[in-house]
């Protein structure tokens, strides 16, 4: 019977590291350079999960998670933590990044029912008293991106929960930024968001690049 | 057996090259009754378990000669470098971490330069957080650099939005999904007066305990809320 008990925990030991080997490593690179996770709900359609609502079937994608919110540019795709329910995250385009101004797209602006970010359904009424959004209200036509902030906005105009209910969102935020579709095997390694042109209209920031000597001569100084 | 009563050996270790562990030589001559076996490693029934440990080399029998050279010692090193470096990261990812604090914005209670603070990750995305506890959180403007604050308020919470006794006394209600951090030094702090209602995903942690000298034991960080007090550091 010893031997039996000494051949057992050999076995487990023989089990048991290769495991922790392999549950380490998952971790490791899962929290650092690629993570994979599937793409649910509506917001992105027809680029990602096209079929969820006939098939059930969504898309999983590679997310390079190498320093996510660094150099982040309008067009990416990217996989953030949720401004309002903390521990899911969402997926969505990035369409304007610090100092743009986004036009508000009228076909977005969010429905009477869902109301603004403070829950107030009176459209009339303006999100002013909550400091964060003094700079952006749902119903005055612009919206000013803040230093450190992007706006992000799904595909499928018609139902999506984005920076158009809960303004910009923070780029500290984003957690990774998409490589390429794994799953389903048809679309492996494709980018199926390339080349989308969205309709929102983005005024980029424009950068002064006039000393301020020609500033003073174009203001025309006094001697 | 005689194998079977040794503990399993380390498959790293390095043993004396031993001639009689080489393969033997099948014999020219060798009668064709009698099969030669090797001298000393005993030839047990390769049953399909015993085939599936060889396969994947956990062959729990005697290790092969492992002779001391640089290549081996650099394999030992960066295989145990490696496993130490997996465990660190799933340890402080989900764990607990030290980190270095500077700034004055929560003086009293941490001090300007030199404190190490112990954060529990298990308070991650604001897990367990409760109006008074002190956070570290990723900063919402300043993207890649790390905060700590007190929370003053969660979500649903109404908290005044400038400091009190400047400005008109606005509150505030904070949204769904953030919290309103604060720091403890009022006056020289950064915090939710200026950037705004802070998402609950960028927290981090909580801190729980401060280690400010070596030769002392890290002390518990006072959570909860007290009133404010004016202290007045002016030399006069």
């Amino acid at each position: 019977m010893l031997s039996t008990l000494r051949r057992s925990r050999r076995t487990l030991w023989h089990i048991a590291l290769p495991s922790l080997w392999v549950t380490a490593s998952a971790i490791s690179l899962n929290d650092n350079l690629v993570e994979i996770t599937s793409v649910t709900g509506d917001s992105m359609s027809p680029t990602l999960s096209p079929d969820q609502d006939t098939t059930g079937r969504s898309d999983y994608i590679a997310w390079n998670k190498w320093d996510a919110s660094g150099h982040v540019q309008r067009g990416d795709i990217v996989f953030f933590g949720l401004p309002n329910r903390p521990e899911d995250t969402g997926v969505k385009r990035v369409i304007g990044v610090e100092g743009d101004v986004v036009v508000l797209d009228a076909r977005r602006r969010p429905k009477s029912g869902n109301g603004n970010a403070n829950g107030n359904t009176n459209p009339t009424a303006g999100s002013h008293d909550v400091p964060e959004s003094k700079s952006w209200d749902a119903w005055s036509g612009r919206a000013k991106v803040p230093e450190g902030h992007v706006w992000v906005e799904g595909d499928n105009w018609r139902k999506s929960k984005d920076s158009n209910w809960y303004g910009p969102i923070s780029r500290s935020l984003i957690l990774g930024k998409a490589m390429a579709v794994v799953l389903p095997t048809e679309k492996f390694g494709a980018k199926p968001w390339e080349g989308f042109a969205s309709g929102t209209t983005v005024v980029r920031e424009r950068v002064d690049t006039r000393t301020d000597l020609e500033v003073l001569e174009a203001m025309g100084t006094a001697t | 057996m005689p194998t079977n009563s040794k503990p399993p050996p380390n498959p790293r270790r390095f043993v004396p090259t031993d001639k009689s562990q080489a393969k033997p030589a099948p014999t020219p001559a060798s009668p064709p009754t009698t099969p030669t076996t090797p001298p000393t490693t005993p030839t047990p029934r390769l049953t399909l378990y015993r085939k599936t440990l060889r396969y994947l080399h956990l062959n729990p029998t005697a290790p092969a000669a492992r002779h001391r050279t640089f290549s081996n010692l650099l394999g030992d090193f960066l295989y145990y470098f490696l496993a130490a470096g997996l465990a660190l990261h799933v340890f402080t990812k989900n764990g607990y971490t030290l980190g270095q604090a500077y700034g004055i914005s929560m003086l009293p209670t941490i001090a300007s330069f030199g404190d190490w603070l112990l954060i529990s990750k298990t308070y991650r995305h604001g897990r367990n957080c409760h109006v008074g506890d002190v956070v570290s959180f990723r900063h919402p403007v300043n993207t890649g650099s790390y905060n700590v604050k007190r929370i003053v308020g969660m979500s649903g919470d109404f908290v005044l939005a400038y400091t009190p006794e400047e400005g008109e006394g606005t509150m505030v209600q904070v949204p769904e999904g953030h919290c309103w951090v604060v720091g403890d030094d009022l006056k020289w702090s950064q915090d939710s007066r200026m950037y705004g209602p802070l998402p609950l995903a960028l927290v981090t942690g909580k801190v729980v305990a401060k280690w400010s000298s070596w030769w002392r034991w890290p002390e518990a960080l006072e959570q909860g809320l007290r009133d404010a007090v004016i202290e007045d550091g002016d030399v006069d």
